[in-house]
């Protein structure tokens, strides 16, 4: 199970969002990297929701050389820039369903050009009258059942990004419930993001090498940074 | 020491040379096919596909001196995932042009040899076994295809979790990585840095 700190960039800083909106402020993106280099942590994922980093490139490659551990952006981007920021050095691109289907054939050149595994796909979605929703930012509220989508038909994405927005910062824990029918239709890595709060894994999630956790706790949680990093650790195992 | 890393156009070639800055060692800007000579360590970088990495030796024309200067002992080859890949014999990623040949090895998707594994493989893990120091480190995969060797027994091939991680051959200079050791953290990486280019 992989132990993925979640950074979301605003003002060129990184932040921890609530319902998208930023929220709590955590530092220098940079020295957030340098730290999270001689961690445990396994990834990075970068969230770009104003396409901050298309703008100011030099802090795109400062951010580059200041990890080495992996680095993910999430963010809906044209294609030079999903082209740019993988020559650059980044690992993945994550992007957002809409724009995914949206630009499928451009995506799946850039698949033949970097390969399967540098792409993977956010699916947003909100819960209304128990109905997990697909979720998007620009538009009215999508009347598409996330567990109705044809993963069957996703086998160009290396991994899917299952990202609550109604637990996004709430601290509340991650919605296991939407795993069972999806991680049985998709054979894939699947993290899991949205409201985690340090809580113990399922065990029958937590042997699978198929989830994984993507949260910004470690650096946005109200108890002392050490304290909240053991049980973040503790929790993914 | 004259360290020259591979320009595959889509993978993270700038990176490593900005991570490999702070190390004594020099870098080498460019490619070049009448210099190439010089070059006491080529590093093929990941991150991108192993046809892509073959078509840029190809384009620069030092597919020939690459296995030439290997039989002379005279340069040192690393690869990196997909560089890993490009330095076997054949690789089910790029039919239409045969691998170097340094690593007696195919490369083979990775859902056909591992069906019970969630593909692409990725994750930090630790290599299997104990002996080495390097075996406690944790090490960054992301890959679909994997190295399947020639003779399974061979013991300059090492694994994880029952794949394929790494072919060490010092006395020839041949080094591959599936993993990314530029992506491992800096306490793996400076072990990396130290294993190939025998740097403090």
């Amino acid at each position: 199970m992989r132990n993925i700190l979640k950074l979301v960039v605003y003002d060129n800083l990184a932040y921890a969002t609530k319902r998208f909106e930023k929220n709590v402020y955590l530092g220098s993106i940079c020295s957030i990297l340098r730290i999270a280099s001689e961690s445990d942590f396994d990834e990075i994922l970068i969230c770009d929701p104003l396409k901050e980093l298309v703008r100011n490139p030099c802090l795109a490659n400062l951010m580059l050389h200041n990890s080495l551990i992996p680095l993910s952006i999430s963010a809906s981007y044209d294609l030079t820039s999903y082209h740019r920021v993988l020559s650059d050095g980044y690992d993945k691109v994550c992007i957002p369903y809409e724009h995914f289907m949206k630009n499928r054939n451009s995506i799946t050149n850039l698949i033949g050009k970097f390969g399967r595994q540098a792409v993977s796909l956010v699916i947003d979605y909100e819960i209304v009258n128990e109905t997990r929703l697909l979720y998007s930012r620009n538009s009215e509220r999508s009347h598409i059942d996330i567990l109705k989508l044809d993963y069957q038909n996703l086998s160009d994405i290396s991994e899917l990004v299952l990202q609550n927005v109604d637990r996004d910062g709430a601290l509340v824990g991650l919605d296991y419930k939407v795993l069972e029918p999806i991680s049985i239709d998709l054979n894939r890595p699947i993290i899991l993001t949205g409201g985690f709060a340090g809580e113990p894994i399922p065990s029958h999630h937590k042997g699978r090498n198929q989830l994984s956790i993507a949260s910004s706790t470690y650096f946005s949680t109200s108890a002392s940074r050490s304290g909240a990093r053991v049980s973040l650790l503790k929790a993914v195992g | 020491m004259r360290v020259a890393i591979l320009p595959v156009c889509t993978s993270n070639f700038r990176l490593i040379i900005e991570l490999l800055r702070p190390f004594p060692i020099e870098i080498v800007d460019s490619i070049q096919k009448n210099s190439f000579h010089t070059i006491s360590h080529l590093v093929l970088p990941g991150v991108s596909s192993a046809a892509e990495t073959l078509a840029t030796i190809d384009m620069l024309g030092i597919r020939d001196s690459i296995i030439g200067r290997v039989s002379d002992n005279s340069i040192k080859v690393v690869g990196i995932c997909a560089g890993f890949h490009a330095m076997c014999i054949r690789s089910e990623e790029c039919s239409e042009s045969a691998g170097l040949g340094l690593v007696p090895a195919d490369v083979v998707l990775g859902a056909t040899v591992h069906p019970e594994r969630v593909w692409p493989n990725v994750g930090r893990r630790t290599l299997d076994g104990n002996d080495l120091p390097k075996h406690s480190a944790r090490y960054y995969y992301n890959h679909n295809f994997c190295v399947l060797p020639s003779d399974p027994t061979d013991a300059r091939f090492s694994y994880s979790e029952g794949i394929c991680a790494s072919y060490v051959d010092s006395a020839i200079g041949v080094y591959g990585y599936q993993f990314h050791p530029e992506r491992s953290g800096i306490i793996a990486f400076r072990g990396w840095i130290k294993e190939i280019f025998a740097t403090s």
